[in-house]
């Protein structure tokens, strides 16, 4: 494999995994509100 | 798909609040009547839009080259972490807010990265090694990974609407002073191997300019997490400011991508940002504020521009006087020049009467003429002085062929002649000297003549003198004179089995005075004007005439080419 695709093939890979974790904190946050909430009951 | 299709139909009414206080309008999802300090707008929407236009601009002009690519990938980075500031300043949902601010560390940490990547192909002017990146990779996969988590955001506070970091952060903050320290170090170190005083300061100010961008970023958001006076991160992005200054002046000053145009261009567009935000201030302050700004831009920015401009008309003035010179000089150069050719025209001629007279006297003793020459050695020696008469006699045709050239009076008697005739009477006449080399001679010519219009006498000059050419640097083998029909053309040519030329040598044989190189070893009465002067023979002609060879060692082929008569 040439150096040039390997590199290609990486760079995508990491851009595809920092799509999918801004989807799931998108989905955690906004969509499910799922995280820890502090009210402090004012 | 399943959980979050029911739960985006429900959107608006589960799980989704307002920050404490808010009041839910139609599009209160972005309000900007909330909280923010004024400053906000007027610096971060500017300095977003500079650093993208940068950005894209360094990346238009330069496509392929990866630090034009890792700009742009910083300017990204950075409009992306300034959008998700925005947010945090102006959002109201409680939920939207949460997802910003899970979101900063994955948008911050990269510009960290790609300024020490960029700083290094820009000093190296080559990629980051292998094992640097897979480091690299190693090193921000955990900042990917943990993004969702509550390691990242503890917990989020709705009264106050914001958010407690997690221990995640700790890493983040020393993974970035790292960096920090990393981009400086890498700088410095390349400062210190540079030599030339220019390139040094080229790279000072890239490399200070970065390192100052990252700092006073870096030390932003540090000191607003440490007092919680969030607002202190405002003042973050002006390090870019400063980044795009110096990186501006370097373009200016070095012209650094080649785009010197590019900081007018930057400036105008700031100039038209802040201007048209001054539409949108209401308080005097305010207006103050700006005005203030934008005259420090104007002074900086405006200073640089005009001295790099009066630098270029000064210069430009310098090589119109130069060019002036110049010109002069050439004038005179020309002038000398041709005094030259004459002095050696007539130096020539003069010379040649003497030569003419040596040769005949010798030759007239060695045939007998007056009397025997009985002593052995005076009659070697007459032979030697023999030789070296003509080989002079030669050479000084050879300089006055070149002054005739040169000064236009070679003069060509043209007429109809049989080039088959011609190529049988230099074979006649070469035939002896080949015998005497050890050489085997042959010659090639087709049964008709082969009739071209030609000055008979240069054109048979040039024949022999290739021939000639070829005996000398023919040590032992074989050389072949031929005639051949070429479509409108008649072909000669003189193949040899002697010591060849390389590639380079081919281009540059028929220049004056070029020899190829060893052949000063092989013949040391040559001059490198016989090639020169064939040239321009056959030049005459309306032909062409080239050398080929297979390379050193490998023997060569001379050949002419001019238009045949039917």
């Amino acid at each position: 494999m040439r150096k040039q695709t390997k590199w290609s093939i990486v760079v995508a890979a990491i851009t595809l995994l920092i799509v999918a974790v801004i989807l799931i904190t998108f989905v955690k946050t906004v969509v499910l509100g799922d995280f820890v909430i502090v009210d402090f009951g004012y | 798909m399943l959980i979050l299709g029911i739960n985006m139909f429900d959107f608006p009414f589960k799980n989704f609040q307002l920050c404490d206080g808010a009041e839910a309008t139609l599009f209160n999802f972005l309000d900007t009547s909330i909280v923010p300090p004024p400053l906000l707008f007027y610096s971060y929407i500017p300095i977003l839009l500079i650093s993208l236009f940068f950005g894209l601009f360094v990346f238009f002009r330069d496509k392929k080259t990866l630090r034009s690519k890792l700009f742009l990938w910083i300017a990204i980075f950075f409009g992306l972490w300034i959008v998700n500031i925005l947010l945090q300043w102006t959002l109201i949902h409680v939920n939207f807010l949460h997802f910003a601010w899970q979101l900063t560390a994955l948008l911050e940490v990269p510009i960290f990265f790609l300024s020490f990547y960029f700083i290094y192909t820009f000093l190296y002017e080559k990629d980051l090694p292998d094992w640097t990146k897979w480091i690299l990779i190693g090193l921000f996969l955990p900042v990917v990974l943990l993004t969702p988590t509550t390691v990242n955001i503890q917990e989020f506070d709705i009264i106050v609407c914001e958010g407690t970091l997690g221990r995640f952060w700790d890493y983040v903050y020393v993974l970035e002073a790292c960096f920090i320290f990393l981009t400086a170090y890498i700088g410095l170190r390349r400062i210190s191997q540079l030599k030339e005083s220019r390139e040094k300061k080229k790279t000072f100010l890239l490399v200070s300019g970065t390192v100052l961008f990252l700092t006073i970023f870096y030390l932003s958001n540090l000191f607003g997490e440490i007092t919680q006076l969030y607002s202190v991160n405002l003042f973050g992005p002006l390090g870019m400011v400063i980044f795009l200054v110096f990186f501006t002046y370097s373009i200016v000053r070095f012209k650094t991508f080649a785009i010197r145009v590019f900081g007018v261009q930057a400036l105008v567009v700031a100039l038209w940002i802040l201007v048209f935000g001054l539409l949108f201030v209401h308080t005097l302050a305010l207006v103050q504020t700006i005005v203030t700004i934008t005259l420090a831009l104007i002074t900086i920015v405006g200073f640089l521009l005009i001295r790099g401009f009066s630098r270029e008309v000064k210069q430009r003035e310098e090589i119109t006087l130069l060019a002036h010179d110049l010109q002069k000089a050439n004038a005179r150069l020309k002038e000398l020049d041709k005094q030259k050719t004459e002095f050696v025209s007539l130096a020539s001629h003069q010379l040649r009467g003497p030569i003419t007279a040596i040769n005949g006297y010798v030759g007239m003793i060695l045939a007998g003429e007056y009397g025997e020459v009985i002593n052995q050695d005076a009659k070697e020696a007459l032979e030697k002085v023999q030789i070296a008469g003509k080989d002079l006699g030669v050479l000084v045709g050879d300089y006055l062929d070149v002054t005739r050239i040169e000064l236009g009076r070679m003069t060509y008697t043209f007429a109809d002649v049989s080039l088959t005739q011609l190529t049988r009477e230099v074979f006649d006449q070469m035939l002896p000297v080949t015998e005497h080399s050890g050489l085997a001679f042959s010659i090639e010519v087709p049964d008709k003549p082969m009739m071209v219009h030609a000055d008979a006498n240069k054109l048979k000059q040039v024949m022999l003198n290739l021939v000639d050419n070829a005996v000398k640097y023919t040590p032992e083998g074989s050389i072949v004179i031929k005639v051949q029909q070429q479509g409108n053309n008649v072909r000669f040519s003189v193949v040899d089995t002697g010591t060849g030329m390389s590639e380079k040598v081919l281009g540059s044989i028929f220049e004056k005075f070029v020899r190829a190189p060893g052949a000063k070893r092989i013949n040391t009465g040559g001059t490198g004007l016989g090639l020169f002067v064939a040239r321009k023979i056959i030049t005459e002609h309306k032909g062409r005439i080239w050398a080929e060879s297979a390379g050193e060692g490998k023997g060569s082929t001379f050949l002419f080419e001019i238009e045949v008569l039917e």
